[in-house]
């Protein structure tokens, strides 16, 4: 039997996991560590799929964390509204089912790209973008993945300055990701 | 690349036109067509490449029940390096009792002819299109299969090598004997012989062997490697070495592994060794036998082969572990009304997105 799974990821859409993916690769973490939670079945409706999901996920979470090393990514788009919108939706979901808040310390990642992942996904290519266009439809978008992923992975260690095209929501997600430790 | 596959009068497949993507997952009811769909690609790829006779097969038992027509056609268009190739067969009765025989069989490159075998004749044509000869042909099989590389074919050569890779598996570990006599050059769909396949497959290309080996240590507890032990004259045995917690090493022979470790190695070598060299591979219920936790970590491997490679890949399963992953984005359903002849929708999905992709199938409602 193959070693149990370390990181769980929630997301919105395969371009999100594909993302987390491969920055967890870069961390040193193999396809039998990540546990990618069934995607939506629909199209253009992620983000209420997640929200739906996430209060389970950190019960789940906590139920295993104390006797095993476990992580837990929600990669969830704040489109039109900002970061700290989605942010409290997903902490009034908790609320909602008698859930306390999450905590500094619980390896609970919240990756939240506004306007969506593939803002980030050009940010990171060192594209000029800003959170208002939405560049969802770009062509090309999947072949710049794997190199967005090293790129935030060199931002996100210590004592590393981001430069200053870094969009606000991946320099909110800088701490976020973190977490991972 | 497949990039169009046309039937026409084989079982439940009439005026039937599939185009697929480099990634698929083809879903469908029990009876929708996708078997006939992957049984006709094996007779194509058997028949027009690898040049086995009409004998070999059930052919005119499997025109569609419910039409009249003698005729079966059967298409494929390939994007190759270089270009487009549409290949047609057109197969018909003759004689008392009816037996098989070809009516036409072609196949054109970016919409010019540089093959035809006709009423019993072959018309070849060289790299730049023009006429070079004529003969007679058997008609009970394809003169396609039959036809040698030269200097001066090699576009159609090219073709002919591609379909005979065209990989069709519907993995069965039952049959599956750890003992190679020799090295087999191609893969049987229930991989067989899948001993000597990897036998050959090692020798022509070591270092794909070395990242199969090093999927499978991830997949399978103290897997350590595979090795082809001499047992005769000419003769290899295929064993699996495993190692133990107080240091040692056991070693299975293959046909002593257990038939979900044979699947995965199976998958891997596939992985490895066919889909990320560019091939097209087609898999029949590739879940069967896996334990659950196995099924992400090799649709991932997959999912990146296909995305960083040339390779493409159709999968046709009810897994919802598949489903769940890949029928958003890549799934498409084979259909049909009434007990009619398939068709083929995309996969909508759940625009409420209360449901998964597998649930939603669960209850019938993906069509609704």
């Amino acid at each position: 039997m193959s070693k149990p799974s370390q990181v769980v990821v929630l997301a919105e859409d395969q371009r999100h996991v594909r993302m987390v993916r491969h920055y967890l690769y870069r961390l040193g973490h193999t396809r039998h560590d990540i546990r990618v939670e069934d995607l939506p079945s629909g199209r253009g409706c992620g983000e209420q799929w997640v929200r739906d999901r996430y209060a389970k996920a950190v019960r789940t979470y906590r139920g295993r964390s104390g006797r095993a090393k476990t992580a837990l990514i929600v990669a969830i788009d704040a489109d039109m509204g900002d970061v700290g919108r989605r942010v409290r939706q997903l902490r009034e979901a908790l609320e909602q089912r008698g859930l306390a808040a999450r905590t500094d310390v619980e390896v609970i990642v919240h990756l939240i790209p506004k306007r969506n992942v593939e803002t980030w996904i050009l940010c990171l290519n060192d594209r000029p973008v800003d959170e208002i266009s939405d560049y969802s439809g770009e062509a090309g978008v999947d072949g710049l993945i794997p190199r967005a992923a090293v790129t935030f992975f060199e931002w996100s260690r210590p004592n590393t300055t981001p430069p200053a095209h870094c969009v606000p929501s991946l320099l909110e997600a800088i701490p976020e990701i973190r977490r991972l430790g | 690349m497949l990039t169009r596959l046309y039937i026409d009068n084989y079982r439940c497949l009439v005026n039937f036109e599939h185009r697929p993507a480099r990634k698929e997952l083809i879903l469908g009811r029990n009876g929708s067509g996708k078997t006939s769909f992957l049984d006709a690609l094996l007779f194509l790829r058997e028949f027009s490449a690898e040049g086995r006779s009409f004998e070999h097969f059930l052919v005119l038992s499997q025109r569609t029940r419910w039409l009249d027509r003698p005729e079966q056609t059967f298409e494929i268009d390939a994007e190759l390096s270089g270009g487009s190739y549409v290949y047609r067969l057109v197969i018909e009765p003759f004689g008392d009792p009816p037996r098989p025989r070809v009516r036409s069989e072609t196949v054109h490159f970016d919409g010019k002819p540089i093959f035809e075998f006709k009423t019993g004749e072959v018309h070849l044509y060289n790299d730049q299109f023009k006429h070079k000869v004529a003969y007679d042909f058997d008609p009970n099989r394809s003169a396609l299969a039959m036809i040698a590389p030269r200097v001066d074919n090699l576009l159609l050569v090219r073709f002919k090598e591609w379909l005979a890779t065209l990989y069709c598996f519907r993995i069965n570990p039952f049959r599956m004997p750890a003992r190679a006599e020799g090295e087999s050059l191609s893969s049987n769909a229930d991989l067989s012989n899948f001993a000597a396949w990897y036998r050959h497959l090692l020798q022509a290309d070591p270092k794909q062997n070395a990242a199969m080996l090093h999927s499978l240590r991830e997949s399978l507890d103290g897997f350590s490697f595979l090795r082809l032990e001499p047992a005769g004259e000419n003769v290899r045995v295929l064993a699996a070495e495993f190692s133990q917690k107080d240091g040692g090493a056991s070693k299975f022979y293959f046909n002593e592994l257990s038939d979900g470790q044979r699947c995965l190695i199976c998958l891997y070598t596939i992985l490895h060794f066919v889909l990320a060299k560019g091939s097209t591979v087609i898999l029949d219920e590739p879940d069967n036998f896996l334990s659950l936790r196995e099924i992400q970590p090799w649709l991932t491997a997959v999912a990146v082969s296909i995305d960083e490679g040339q390779g493409q890949i159709i999968v046709i399963s009810h897994h919802p572990e598949f489903i769940n992953q890949w029928a958003p984005k890549s799934g498409v359903q084979f259909v049909r009304e009434g007990n009619g002849p398939v068709r083929v929708e995309q996969f909508r999905g759940d625009p409420d997105s209360c449901l998964s992709a597998s649930e939603l199938i669960a209850r019938g409602w993906e069509r609704e």
